[in-house]
């Protein structure tokens, strides 16, 4: 039986995110003996309180980048395994012999889908009363391209992301495909 | 023909977002107006998918000149809302998005156009922008307590 798997990338990100609070925290405690217990053994440990803020923002901001790459990459992961899954169908074709060869060239081809193209055909019936939807993972999908191609400030994703609303449009892709489990073979 | 149609969009777009981020620093200004607060307005540039222009920025200060949050445009182009300001303070950052009522949100149940603070928990709608949730918001930032 599938799970979901992309609610522990999003409970890894908001504990880096409640990480960072208590970072910021930390750098800015008054009482030395207390602030050098905090922050013993660290990077942050021989900086100024001003150049462990700017290190812990720059982190932070590259932390909400790396989480849509994450999510991203564990949604196409789950994508692919739930259309294998429901292409071992494919080995119910008579004679068995070809139906478990045409299983095992679609198993292999799926690997090379482009996301796009598997996003078009979602939303042609199965999401089509919700074409907004998957219109939205597209605009996911450039984010996580400009993120993976090293953020080129001459070609910006056509829309900002904030963490939630990608995972939870998502989350609702995944949780509409395991509303209806592939037959079993 | 289709450049200067698209051109004129994008122009629009801009102007909507601007007019709306200046309706909600006025609606800050009445809001803080009786706070022992400091309010600074100053420009920022903002880059995303419409171009680089510049939009205005709100600084809130304690008295004593602390900062506690500045409210930074980030662009009109955001999924699943009409725009966005970074809202950051020296302990964190918050998103206030608009969102419109007509606008069916497959998310959150948005009854009024306007300002919402979405806090990046799940399963919590965005908070309608009033005094009351604006000073949640900066307190979220700065752990400054009112």
């Amino acid at each position: 039986m599938n799970s979901n798997p992309l609610p522990p990338i999003w409970q890894a990100y908001k504990t880096a995110q409640d990480s960072f609070r208590i970072a910021k925290r930390a750098i800015k405690t008054e009482y030395p003996p207390a602030r050098q217990r905090l922050l013993q053994r660290t990077e942050m440990e021989t900086q100024s309180i001003t150049e462990a803020e700017c290190l812990l923002e720059k982190s932070n901001k590259e932390s909400d980048a790396l989480f849509v790459l994450a999510l991203w990459a564990t949604f196409e992961r789950f994508i692919r395994d739930d259309l294998q899954k429901r292409g071992q169908i494919l080995c119910q074709t008579n004679p068995p012999d070809l139906g478990i060869s045409i299983y095992e060239h679609f198993e292999k081809e799926v690997e090379f889908w482009k996301p796009v193209e598997i996003l078009d055909f979602l939303k042609k019936r199965l999401f089509k009363t919700q074409p907004d939807l998957i219109g939205h993972a597209k605009q996911i999908l450039a984010y996580r391209d400009w993120v993976a191609h090293g953020k080129n400030p001459k070609n910006l994703p056509s829309a900002t992301q904030h963490p939630k609303d990608v995972f939870n449009t998502l989350n609702e892709i995944v949780e509409t495909l395991l509303r209806y489990p592939p037959s079993s073979v | 023909m289709n450049t200067v149609v698209e051109q004129q969009d994008v122009e629009a777009k801009k102007h909507i977002y601007l007019q709306r981020i200046n309706q909600l620093y006025v609606k800050i200004g009445n809001w803080l107006q009786d706070e022992p607060l400091i309010l600074e307005n100053g420009k920022i540039e903002v880059i995303e998918a419409l171009g680089k222009y510049k939009a205005p920025q709100l600084t809130i200060k304690t008295q004593k000149g602390e900062q506690l949050a500045e409210f930074k445009p980030a662009g009109a182009s955001v999924l699943l809302a009409e725009g966005t300001i970074d809202v950051e303070g020296w302990l964190d950052r918050g998103y206030v998005v608009y969102m419109l009522a007509s606008n069916p949100q497959p998310f959150y149940n948005i009854e009024v156009d306007g300002w919402y603070w979405q806090e990046q928990r799940l399963n919590t709608e965005p908070h309608f922008l009033n005094k009351t949730w604006l000073l949640q918001l900066v307190t979220w930032v700065s752990d400054h307590e009112f």
